[in-house]
């Protein structure tokens, strides 16, 4: 027997070696030659952390064990353990390790090995939506990568995986057999094993450590688990394992390193043959001992082929219920045809682009809700609270009264001049017109204060200290004014509503199941009509009532924790414009309202 | 089973998914804001809008723009990576993929002046040590905030903020914020120079699609357009000579003390302490209809000559 294949079995049959916990089941760390395997564990009743060699260590405890690799570039997590364990284990790695948390690896998608992904991913309390870690000396904000099938999963419609947020999804998944990174001084090789555990398993290889961190790949608390529904199988499992052996078993004619010369043979073929193919130096096996080195420990064995059995028969029925076999024509034919119609229906809808899960766009994102949630409900995005706009564009047509004529950047008529040259602000004081330059569409540009609240769940308040002007932006299901008869105002009504993503191809069916892009919208859009005419700039550059003005509220957060957000304001007026006047507004949010102060319009 | 044989096959193109939103196309700059100063050029002296600081504005006052003609190291300078969105120029953007998963790697753009072009890298790389070379348009990382593309950009080479000598630094950084609504692309500039800057600087620049766009090449090169005094020569103005300062608020009838920039002159409440204007103005001659249908180019209209410092 070759000393891969007695390594193997000896690793297969490792049981409570290494490290142990008085109160848990769990086996964390098997020392094998150079490499060193760390596994999963069940529930132990506290977090503990081991250092294991080099820049890695492990915490037990959490769920799944969480392999850390920590260094000058901040701190790599190999899975985050339970959603329960998450504000323990986030305080036991910023504890107890340095730097900021920039990579977690999944291995798979188990709840016990991402539950903690949202935790990690909540930005610092300090620095809300720092989306950039906040930092400005070259370090990068958390990733999460695994395999592209834990994606998908975690995604799917109906998936059976933990609920995670979407800053807690692996968004940086890769769908290579394997992806390199370089991180603390290290080289950190991910690969993917196809359908062993689960179909996403990654195994994460730290060379200069010389670890291995396997997932739940390597159990030697027992048989492995196969998980079936997410893809798992027998097979897989076994090259998984052999793989593992490969990256840490040095071969027979190597001094110490991981260099792996060709595999001699291969587990499977002992295991499910029962047969050695070794070589004539290894002794055939007797019948009914193969499992023998397996069953951990009194009882555990029998738990993991119970387990095993389990999912074996889980397959099957899947099979049974799942596939058109030769038996469903002993079935009626009603019967049949309705599960027929049924897959058709369902293929049908895939290729037209309507199953959103499938082929709505981009990466899969979490399932949408149908239909859309509006108002405070369905915000996607806090905009409430008091912002400034500090004035670093159009600085002399919006600090000042811009000077009589001067329309430059302005894309009107030529019809206009006349109307821009005629501007006499006395007559609009005398006829109570002070406000014609406080109307929504050149509201964002006046400099001032916005106070931004929810009047109620489905109306969005933003109130301007500049003109004392009040806008609500309304969420309706249909989108439809509340009266669109009403007279027009300066603020005219306002439609608003969660920016869906793009849209299938206009027109048409989207053709194929390709991905799509535009799928994670955060955005405002507010659609506003039944303008009165106004001002765009104070000194008479005029709308008219025709106008549409739409907007794009985007929010963004600054490495030096400044919340902001850019309007994009697209005022569309047939009547005085030759082309739509697109301008952007940025606001900074000011940590309360004291600068917020009220005045009347002016018309000077 | 033909059925099904149809949808696989319809389903074969299917790419994995990879971004959130595609910026790739052709894109026409919309100069709704600053025209005068982002087509014809800032005027001398104006440096309304901007955090600066007293280092900015000795550098500024410097400035004298026949350097521009005559010294050979500013005759092609392109545009600084935190300008080429607020410049003069169309852009192009496309995607780099990798040819085997097809996912996104960078980002890549090109604007139709001096050949400058980006890559804004979107595989989770770091950025690279503080002593590796610095260029143009810098080292630039992305990562995506829902629909949002948010972009770092460090290692830049000195530049400047304004095109009328006011300078950005080499240890300035920025970040981005791109977002597309339509056929819109609004990018968002946030500016960090504690060289120059007290806050940062925040501006936003807007973007439509233009599918019809044919971008050439513009290659710019050098050579002397006046006669140089001396090879060592660099136009300059030494502190308290530049005479064309007070220009900008002579022909636009502002306050002197607000064209000299600065943070303070930035919020709402500045404008109560705004001091009166030296030589006030009512009627606007300068640039009045730039941008308009008529003027879409910004011709410059005819003005008499500036009164007093020249």
């Amino acid at each position: 027997m070759t000393r891969r294949i007695a390594l193997a079995l000896a690793l297969l049959a490792y049981v409570g070696a290494g490290l142990s916990n008085s109160g848990g089941s769990y086996a964390a760390l098997g020392l094998l030659d150079r490499g060193i395997l760390l596994a999963q564990q069940t529930e132990p009743p506290s977090l503990r952390v081991y250092p294991v060699q080099g820049a890695v260590s492990v915490i037990a405890g959490a769920g799944g064990n969480v392999t850390v690799q920590n260094g000058k570039d901040g701190i790599l997590l190999v899975d985050t353990g339970l959603a329960a364990s998450s504000t323990r284990l986030t305080t036991e790695v910023r504890a107890r390790f340095k730097g900021p948390v920039l990579w977690i690896v999944n291995t798979h998608l188990h709840p016990d090995h991402v539950g903690g992904n949202d935790a990690f991913a909540q930005p610092d309390a300090k620095k809300p939506l720092d989306f950039l870690g906040a930092r400005l000396d070259g370090t990068q904000p958390l990733k999460i990568i695994a395999h592209s099938n834990v994606l998908a999963r975690l995604c799917a419609p109906g998936t059976s995986g933990p609920r995670l947020s979407d800053a807690g999804l692996p968004r940086d998944e890769y769908a290579t057999p394997f992806k390199d990174l370089r991180f603390n001084d290290e080289p950190v090789v991910l690969h993917h094993e196809p359908r062993a555990h689960t179909d996403g398993d990654t195994i994460v290889y730290f060379p200069r450590s010389d670890v291995v961190s396997t997932g739940d790949i390597f159990t030697p608390g027992g048989y492995p688990f196969i998980d079936v529904a997410n893809g798992g199988s027998v097979s897989g499992e076994i090259a998984a394992l052999n793989h593992i052996l490969d990256l840490t078993v040095p071969g027979h004619t190597q001094e110490g390193g991981t260099y792996v010369a060709r595999p001699r043979a291969h587990l499977r073929r002992s295991r499910r043959r029962g047969i050695s193919r070794h070589g004539g130096d290894r002794p055939r096996p007797r019948p009914g001992r193969d499992q023998e080195g397996h069953d951990a420990r009194a009882g555990a064995g029998r738990r993991a082929v119970a387990r095993l059995r389990h999912r074996v028969r889980h397959r099957h029925e899947f099979r049974e219920s799942g596939g058109f076999r030769r038996g469903d024509l002993s079935k009626s034919d009603g019967e049949v045809g309705t599960r027929l119609m049924r897959r058709m229906c369902a293929i049908v809808a895939l290729v037209a682009g309507l199953c959103e899960g499938l082929t709505a766009q981009g990466p899969p994102g979490p399932p949408v809700p149908a239909p859309p949630k509006i108002g405070r409900e369905g915000a996607l995005v806090d905009f409430t609270g008091t912002w400034v706009s500090p004035v670093m564009e159009d600085y002399r047509w919006r600090m000042v009264t811009p000077l009589k004529g001067d329309a430059a950047s302005i894309p009107y008529k030529q019809t206009v001049v006349a109307i821009i040259n005629a501007w006499n602000p006395a007559k609009d004081e005398a006829a109570g017109l002070q406000c014609k330059a406080y109307g929504a569409p050149a509201l964002m540009r006046i400099p001032g204060r916005l106070r931004i609240s929810w009047q109620d769940d489905s109306t969005l308040k933003i109130e301007a200290d500049q003109g004392t002007q009040t806008r609500l932006l309304r969420f309706t299901a249909g989108g439809a004014l509340a009266n669109a008869q009403a007279k027009p105002t300066w603020q005219g009504q306002s439609i608003a509503r969660w920016e869906p993503g793009q849209a299938p191809t206009a027109g048409g069916l989207a053709l194929g199941t390709s991905a799509r892009w535009g799928n994670r919208s955060q955005s405002l859009e507010v659609v506003t009509t039944n303008l009165r005419e106004g001002y765009l700039r104070k000194n008479g550059v005029p709308y008219s009532d025709q106008t549409t003005l739409t907007e794009y509220f985007d929010r963004f957060s600054e490495p030096d924790g400044q919340d902001w957000f850019t309007v994009t304001t697209i005022v569309n007026d047939p009547v005085h414009l030759a082309a739509p006047f697109v301008t952007t507004t940025d606001f900074r949010r000011e940590p309360s309202d004291g600068k917020f102060s009220p005045v009347p319009c002016s018309a000077r | 089973m033909r059925v099904v044989l149809v949808a696989l096959f319809l389903a074969m193109p299917a790419v994995p998914a990879w971004a959130q939103v595609d910026f790739s196309g052709a894109w026409a700059s919309l100069y709704h804001e600053d025209l005068p100063e982002r087509l014809p050029g800032p005027e001398l002296g104006d440096y309304m809008g901007l955090p600066i600081n007293d280092a900015a504005r000795l550098r500024g006052d410097s400035y004298d723009a026949d350097r521009i003609s005559i010294v050979p190291e500013y005759h092609c300078r392109p545009h600084g990576g935190d300008y080429q969105m607020r410049g003069l120029s169309n852009m192009r953007i496309d995607p780099v993929l990798d040819p085997v998963t097809q996912q996104l790697v960078a980002w890549h753009t090109r604007m139709g002046f001096q050949e400058m072009e980006r890559t804004i890298w979107m595989d989770g790389r770091s950025h690279p040590d503080d002593m590796a070379p610095h260029t143009w348009s810098g080292f630039s990382t992305g990562t995506w905030q829902n629909n949002m593309l948010n972009v770092r950009t460090t290692h830049l080479k000195e530049n400047y903020m304004r095109r009328n000598g006011i300078a950005r630094s080499v240890n300035a950084t920025f970040t981005e914020h791109w977002m597309r609504h339509g056929n819109y692309l609004t990018v968002t500039t946030v500016i960090t120079d504690s060289a120059f800057l007290t806050e940062p600087l925040v501006r936003s620049q807007t973007w439509v699609l233009d599918p019809g766009q044919r971008m050439g090449r513009d290659i710019c090169e050098y050579g002397d357009e006046v006669p140089r005094e001396r090879k060592d020569y660099v136009p300059n103005h030494l502190p308290g000579t530049n005479p064309f300062l007070h220009e900008v608020a002579d022909w636009y009838g502002l306050p002197y003390q607000v064209t000299r920039g600065g943070a303070e002159t930035l919020y709402p409440e500045y404008r109560s302490k705004m001091p009166k204007p030296e030589k006030p103005k009512l009627v606007c001659e300068r640039y009045c209809n730039c941008g308009a249908a008529a003027n879409a180019v910004c011709l410059l209209a005819p003005s008499p000559p500036p009164s007093g410092q020249r």
